[in-house]
């Protein structure tokens, strides 16, 4: 199981690598950038962060050398959504989450996103049969479950009624001739009364039509409507098609029909949950570990509810600008509007944290100026890790774990208060170096403008080091936060600290490219690679334009490229 | 809302999951097919009956008079005899009732916790440590149950009358937490079998709304999902990449559970004492929190009664029954006086030892009567009993300590019964180095071997790996093993009595 714990572990261990890769670029050469180039460039300049699809994966790419779409397993959240959409009315939503969190197991994050593990186990496998069991045992011991698919008992007429109208929704689309005989003869063959129909349901979701979200397209090599329907629902939810939705799967989804279902799912509940999970994810908001300041730095501050406070607020942010007000990808890196009213960041921003005027502080602009974005949940700034969510998540820098020497591992810890070095100097020394310089050159600048704040969020102007053994302040140096260059091929300019950086940000054309990359990244369920840039070129006119959030996110899953079952190079 | 209406919540889902997986044939059909999941194992059943506290280790073990032991040269030292050398009963508790099984019986001496953290320790038994500690998250039930079964235990707590905490120290443990467990054992006999007694619903208020009655053909489900699965392995639109990285090692695992769900292949076979499956006689209700006394010793009689006929039947194949919750009685339950855990659990006068005395050999009745009766029913035409292929533990999760308030984590009284493919059994034998031989093992001054020896000879009977870390808890006396030579703790089997 997956536990709270486990996943914050995990977090975390993602975060110690992150810090770890301060030191990677000094392992390679010039010759070995870390970064997609889609220009070939090896320099370590600044000129060369793309955001065009890097080269593939050998690890994660499994479209590479076919036209075919992968297969894609039913991620945890993904099963546990399904089942709840489509049993919740007869056990307990609680029930089945539970169920799932104890038996399904976790994904293997990927780097920015946590949906993309397509990996499947024995535990897997043996999960999926015992909740398979369990819950068509409890099924058939439900009433409102025989009520619901028309049934007075379980007989042979109930389950040729089942096979015809309910079982497709759990395959996602009408069984054929034959696999409705097939689970006929299986109800058949086990009684054909309660048991039978119990191990005909328990067939039923172990099937790879139900574990795989599988899309073969029909005689033209086009998605048919179902997994038009599908694909679309699950990219809005995290789950099969709703009623509104399947009934237009059965009469041909296609043309308009499309747009309002993508506009009616956008401003849904089910769709707001898992689409706030795609955007909080994109701000690297998930990977917080959790706090554990000591008494000294936090010199009176209580901490306790910062990280949910903070979390808060950048959901209040998105609910904002992606649904109450449509707002644009700059209105994300440049307001200076605060949301999360009697909370705890008060004593943070000193500023009223629930009107809506834009009053915060020039350097609190956009959610890269907010305590979650910032909190490190130790008592150091995490300068690299910072610079790191920007350049991968917002730039769509392509950023190579490191492998750590374990005879070595002092050369990736991070740095150590010093109080004759500030963590800014520490960095620039330990990556003064040109192979080392190849990625820090863009890892630093934006992780530099950052010391402007400390490990809870707090804007400064001085480094308080103190000593770890017994948190006496041992110096207060000063925080240089000017930095020459630029964040993106072609822009150059003076950042002086986080304003700099909310207004390149904010303006950046790379930057909202990433942007869709990362949505159609997120709703692919996969890594992308060359074949799919295509279709992300489709989107430049609409990113011209200065779509709002929803219109791009829209936009995205309506343009004719997410609606193809073949890429289209 | 109505009971047919109402919601099946996680307890019912839970409930209804385990009730459902139920097998009815006659024999000699019984064991076709929980039973042969472990197909091909030596052990195929696991059970485990528990009593903390109202240790009497004195007369747990026999007396030094009346045998020898053979000194052994395995590394931390050991000792044995064979019962049948004992006349007689084998001890106070293990009384006449176990006569006649001393050859299918492996009385332990001088097992112990790896773990030294005081506890009541109820979750000891079944994963060497305390919950909490790492590697205590499962105990060996649940995973067994998860392992071989693809299932989960059946759990089941006698309650009494006066009990205000049913659920207090269970066996076993999945992540970490306590599973609840029956503890009406009419409401366990419906869910398995069914309502035999229609009307008869019992008082115990936990009834899924309609007993379920049916056998969920698990392996003609997964035979018809693999048939899918190669389905699909055919289709030319699946990518060949799909096939080699998702289909076909799904298709690899399910026929590695479909291979546990095959049939059995004995055949024939048949029973030396007829086993009514088919509408069983059972409890149609329980006297369960009530004010009678007397009460108590009726609920461990079903309760008993409840899990032959679950085993007998193949209908469960790993289960635990907890014969007390906590301070499960006051008053005059079976003639005893006080409350069973302050009063009598802590005592150690001479009173309360003859209490303690008194109720170890009701329960040692009854474990005989039950491993009497599963050595009674052949199973299938393999020529032994389903004792044989089961392996029965009776443990209490006090060790033999002098002074009862300890609550000692050395040297716990283990029996084993059956499990004839995994152990050597007609033995009693004692883990200890320095004790004199005239000394029965009941000094608490030596570790002796970890009780995680014993999980991993029983996880290797079921075929499971126990894996390079061993099972269940190691925590700080795993170097005072090891300083007493035992070094192979994680990896191997209880050594001397392990086939």
């Amino acid at each position: 199981m997956l536990t709270r714990k486990n996943s914050l572990i995990r977090h975390f261990s993602v975060l110690i690598m992150l810090l770890g890769l301060a030191m990677t670029a000094c392992k390679k050469g010039p010759g070995k950038p870390d970064f997609d180039n889609p220009k070939g460039s090896q320099s370590g300049g600044n000129g060369s962060g793309g955001s065009n699809p890097g080269p593939d994966d050998p690890v994660t790419n499994r479209i590479s050398g076919t036209d075919k779409e992968p297969l894609k397993r039913l991620n945890k959240a993904e099963y546990t959504k399904v089942m709840t959409a489509l049993f919740g009315s007869f056990v307990e939503a609680s029930t089945i989450e539970s169920m799932a969190s104890d038996e399904i197991p976790g994904d293997v994050p990927g780097e920015v996103f946590d949906n993309v593990d397509q990996t499947i186990s024995k535990n897997h496998v043996l999960a999926f049969n015992s909740f398979a069991e369990k819950l068509a045992i409890s099924l058939t011991d439900s009433q409102k479950f025989l009520t619901a698919i028309g049934c007075t008992t379980l007989d042979k007429v109930c389950a040729q009624k089942y096979l015809s109208s309910a079982a497709p929704r759990l395959l996602r689309r009408p069984l054929t001739t034959e696999e409705t005989a097939g689970y006929q003869t299986l109800f058949d063959s086990s009684g054909a009364d309660k048991v039978g129909f119990a191990t005909m349901v328990s067939a039923l979701l172990q099937s790879p039509q139900f574990v795989y979200k599988i899309e073969v397209g029909d005689e033209k090599g086009d998605l048919t409507p179902y997994e038009l329907a599908s694909r679309i629902s699950f990219a809005m939810t995290d789950r099969g098609p709703d009623d509104a939705l399947w009934k237009k799967a059965e009469t041909g989804l296609g043309g308009t029909l499309v747009n309002e279902e993508l506009e009616r799912l956008f401003d849904s509940e089910m769709a707001k949950q898992s689409l706030k999970g795609f955007l909080l994810q994109w701000l690297g908001q998930k990977r917080a570990p959790p706090p554990g300041y000591s008494q000294a730095y936090l010199e009176g501050l209580d901490p306790k509810n910062l990280g949910v406070d903070a979390l808060k607020e950048i959901e209040n942010l998105l609910e904002q600008y992606v649904w109450a007000s449509p707002g644009t990808i700059t209105d994300i890196f440049t307001t200076r509007k605060a949301f999360n009213g009697q909370s705890s960041l008060k004593a943070i921003y000193e500023k009223d944290t629930g009107g809506t005027a834009e009053n915060l502080a020039p350097y609190r602009a956009g959610v890269q100026g907010r305590v979650s974005f910032l909190m490190t949940g130790t008592d150091a700034s995490h300068l690299v890790h910072r610079g790191i969510l920007v350049r991968r998540n917002f730039l769509c820098d392509k950023i190579v774990f490191p492998t750590i020497d374990p005879n070595n591992k002092d050369e990736f810890a991070p740095p150590k208060p010093d109080p004759n070095a500030s963590t800014r100097k520490q960095i620039e020394s330990r990556t003064a170096a040109p192979t080392c310089q190849a990625c820090h050159s863009r890892i630093n600048p934006p992780g530099f403008a950052f010391e402007a704040f400390d490990g809870v969020g707090r804007f400064r102007t001085e480094e308080k080091v103190f000593d770890p053994s017994n948190g006496n302040l041992l110096a207060r140096l000063p925080v240089d936060t000017k930095v020459e260059g630029g964040i993106e091929p072609g822009v150059t300019s003076t950042i002086v600290g986080p304003e700099s950086i909310a207004a390149l940000l904010g303006e950046s054309e790379t930057v909202k490219k990433c942007f869709v990359k990362r949505w159609f990244q997120y709703v692919s369920r996969r890594e992308l690679t060359s074949k799919d840039s295509c279709y992300l070129e489709q989107m430049d006119a609409a990113l011209k334009e200065g779509k709002s959030i929803k219109e791009l996110m829209i936009e995205t899953l309506s343009q004719s490229g997410f609606q193809k079952l073949k890429p289209c190079k | 809302m109505s009971n047919e209406e109402r919601m099946l919540n996680r307890r019912l889902f839970l409930r209804s999951s385990s009730g459902l997986l139920v097998y009815l044939p006659l024999l000699p059909s019984l064991f076709s097919a929980k039973d042969a999941l472990a197909a091909d194992a030596a052990l195929k059943r696991l059970v485990v009956i528990h009593c903390g506290h109202a240790q009497v280790a004195g007369q747990w073990f026999p007396k030094p008079a009346g045998f020898q032991w053979t000194e052994s040269s395995v590394t931390g030292g050991a000792r044995q005899a064979d019962l049948s050398a004992i006349n007689g009963p084998i001890s106070d508790i293990l009384d006449e009732g176990f006569s006649t099984l001393k050859q299918k019986l492996l009385l332990l001496g001088r097992l112990s916790y790896t773990s030294n953290t005081p506890n009541h320790n109820a979750e000891a038994l079944l994963s060497g440590g305390i919950r909490g500690d790492p590697g205590c998250e499962n105990s060996l039930d649940v995973v067994i149950a998860r392992q071989v079964y693809n299932s989960v235990p059946l759990n089941m707590i006698v309650n009494s009358p006066h009990s205000d905490r049913p659920d207090k120290y269970q066996l076993s443990m999945q992540n970490g937490n306590f599973l609840a467990g029956g503890s009406n054992p009419a409401v366990v006999f419906m869910r398995l079998f069914g309502n035999t007694n229609p009307g008869t619903p019992g008082n115990g208020g936990d009834m899924p709304a309609e007993p379920v009655k049916a056998k969920l053909e698990r392996k003609k489900a997964v035979d018809h999902v693999l048939e899918q699965y190669k389905a699909l392995l055919k289709n030319p639109k699946i990518s060949s990449d799909d096939k080699k990285n998702l289909l076909d090692p799904h298709m690899s695992y399910l026929s590695e559970l479909q291979g546990k769900l095959m049939p059995s292949t004995g055949g024939g076979g048949g029973t030396s004492t007829p086993v009514q499956c088919n509408n069983p006689m059972g409890p149609s209700s329980s006297p369960v929190n009530t004010r009678n006394d007397k009460d108590y010793e009726v609920v461990v009689e079903q309760s008993f009664q409840v899990l032959g006929m679950a085993l007998k039947c193949g209908i469960e194949s790993v289960a635990t029954l907890m014969l007390h919750p906590y301070d499960y009685f006051e008053g005059q339950v079976m003639g005893l006086q006080g409350t069973f855990h302050e009063s009598v659990g802590h005592a150690n006068d001479d009173f309360n030892k003859a209490q303690k005395l008194k109720l170890q050999r009701f329960y040692a009745g009854h474990v005989s009567k039950f491993i009497a009766d599963l050595n009674s029913v052949q199973e299938g035409s393999s020529g032994g009993s389903v004792l044989d292929s089961t392996c029965v533990i009776w443990g209490n999760d006090m060790g033999a300590a002098h002074n009862p308030n300890n609550h000692a984590r050395k040297n716990l009284p283990i029996l084993i019964a059956g499990a004839q493919k995994t152990f050597k059994t007609g033995l009693l034998v004692d883990f200890g180095a320095s004790a004199p031989k005239d000394k029965i093992p009941t000094d608490n001054d030596e570790l002796g071997r970890p009780i995680n020896q014993l999980h991993i000879s029983i996880l290797k009977g079921f075929g499971v790996d126990p894996g390079a870390s061993g099972f269940g808890n190691y925590g700080s006396w795993e170097k005072d093993f090891k300083t007493a030579g035992v070094t192979d703790i994680r990896t191997a089997g209880l050594p001397l009595v392990t086939k």
